[in-house]
């Protein structure tokens, strides 16, 4: 399934996941942004994460959730990176901007006065695809690892630190196999991804119970509506998956809605996977959704895929997660993308 | 891929053990080491990116400017990033060229 441009949101219709050949508004009329500031050299090196020793497995998330010490700094982490000053170029806020909103450059990249006020860096519908967003992994892995070791260290000195430490040496983001048929009984979607609240978790204070998950949403803190460019997403304090509603700010996600749609469509998405490894050999085809003259038999794509991943979490009332302007404050982006 | 697997028939099993997109990118640059970023006009703008422009393996990546990230530099990003522990595929890195 992907999901039509609804000529409800029309003036997103070029930002939902599969359609940006829909192009292009006059955007740069709509707002504008400082595209002649001065140009300052680049200070933010991609280096993944820099530890020494052996490559460690980025784990599925189920797997992950196995393993105690790393689930517990997992969360810990994530929440840590949530709670960053959202004017921290290597928190939440900042590294999810850069895929859309807010309209303003990340370590003083400009914009390109050429690109019709385009908002975001993320290339969709094109050969770099896979490449571009294989980049963004890496910087959202290094912030990520940064507030991990942020967090091992609020930990008093003794045992449980050290345990968290060792945990740390080999803990990466984990993934979300969205392919995988599920245990028995249970839905494709981890329940770890959409269950509210979590207990149990193991702080330097004691243990907390009753958090609110930071894989289930992002809160924003503050939301600045203006950098959100649009209702409802700018009056939305928080990321909605699968929202009952797409204009209210009482708006709620279903996550039991959206477990069921996602299971029920779960043998196509399988599908899809399938006939891109057995039939999409030419990377024109297999990287991105605008090739739209595929090759014979090639009739999905990487891309293509993903777009039908984002749009089912969206929700017919498009949560965060359908647009490309504001899906990557959604934490299930990454476990999408990983 | 047949070829690659030396089989006529993959069943769905086998293949989808692991899906995600990332990991599907470099599952697929092991089956098809031979295919990679075709230079191609893009569709649409984005923030530096002008409609129209033709990218290919070398074109630099924005906002990832410090050490001049492109698809070729992407490409041995898999060796230090990806890593894939279950089967059929082993580890990542093994795979990946």
């Amino acid at each position: 399934m992907v999901r039509p441009c609804s000529s409800k949101h029309i003036f997103v219709l070029s930002l939902c996941f599969a359609c940006s050949l829909a192009l292009p508004w006059p955007l740069s009329k709509i707002y504008s942004k400082n595209i002649n500031a001065r140009a300052t050299p680049a200070t933010i090196a991609i280096t993944g994460i820099a530890a020494e020793g052996p490559l460690r497995a980025r784990l599925e998330i189920r797997t992950l959730q196995q393993n105690p010490d790393q689930w517990n700094l997992y969360l810990l982490a994530m929440q840590a990176f949530q709670a960053m000053n959202q004017s921290d170029p290597m928190g939440w806020y900042q590294v999810a901007g850069i895929h859309g909103v807010p309209n303003i450059p990340w370590d003083n990249v400009q914009a390109n006065p050429n690109a019709g006020g385009a908002v975001g860096y993320c290339t969709h519908s094109s050969v770099v695809f896979p490449t571009w967003h294989r980049a963004y992994l890496a910087l959202f892995e290094q912030a990520f690892y940064a507030c991990v070791q942020k967090v091992v260290a609020t930990f008093p000195a003794g045992t449980l630190r050290d345990r968290y430490a060792t945990a740390a040496l080999a803990l990466r983001i984990p993934y979300w196999d969205w392919a995988q048929i599920p245990p028995v009984g249970q839905s494709a979607i981890p329940a770890s991804i959409t269950t509210k609240y979590i207990n149990g978790l193991v702080t330097p204070t004691g243990v907390q119970n009753n958090v609110i998950n930071p894989l289930f949403r992002y809160t924003f803190h503050p939301l600045n509506g203006s950098d959100m460019l649009y209702n409802p997403w700018a009056s939305w304090p928080i990321t909605y998956r699968y929202p009952n509603s797409d204009n209210s700010v009482t708006a709620v996600s279903q996550p039991s809605l959206l477990t069921s749609v996602f299971d029920s469509n779960l043998r196509s998405i399988r599908e899809g996977v399938y006939n891109m490894f057995m039939l999409c050999d030419d990377y024109a085809f297999f990287s991105n959704d605008a090739a739209r003259s595929s090759s014979a038999g090639c009739y999905t794509s990487l891309e293509g895929i993903h777009d039908t991943i984002h749009n089912f979490i969206g929700g017919t009332n498009y949560g965060h997660m359908t647009w490309l302007w504001w899906a990557a404050f959604d934490p299930v982006f990454f476990l999408h993308h990983a | 891929m047949r070829e690659w697997l030396g089989v006529s028939y993959v069943p769905h099993q086998l293949i989808i053990f692991i899906s995600n997109v990332d990991r599907l990118f470099a599952m697929w640059q092991a089956v098809y080491p031979d295919s990679y970023v075709n230079a191609t006009a893009v569709n649409g703008n984005s923030y530096t990116t002008q409609s129209g422009t033709i990218l290919d393996q070398y074109s630099r990546m924005t906002c990832f400017l410090l050490q001049r990230m492109s698809s070729a530099n992407a490409k041995q990003l898999s060796l230090r990033f990806i890593t894939t522990p279950k089967a059929p595929f082993g580890p990542a890195q093994a795979f990946v060229t």
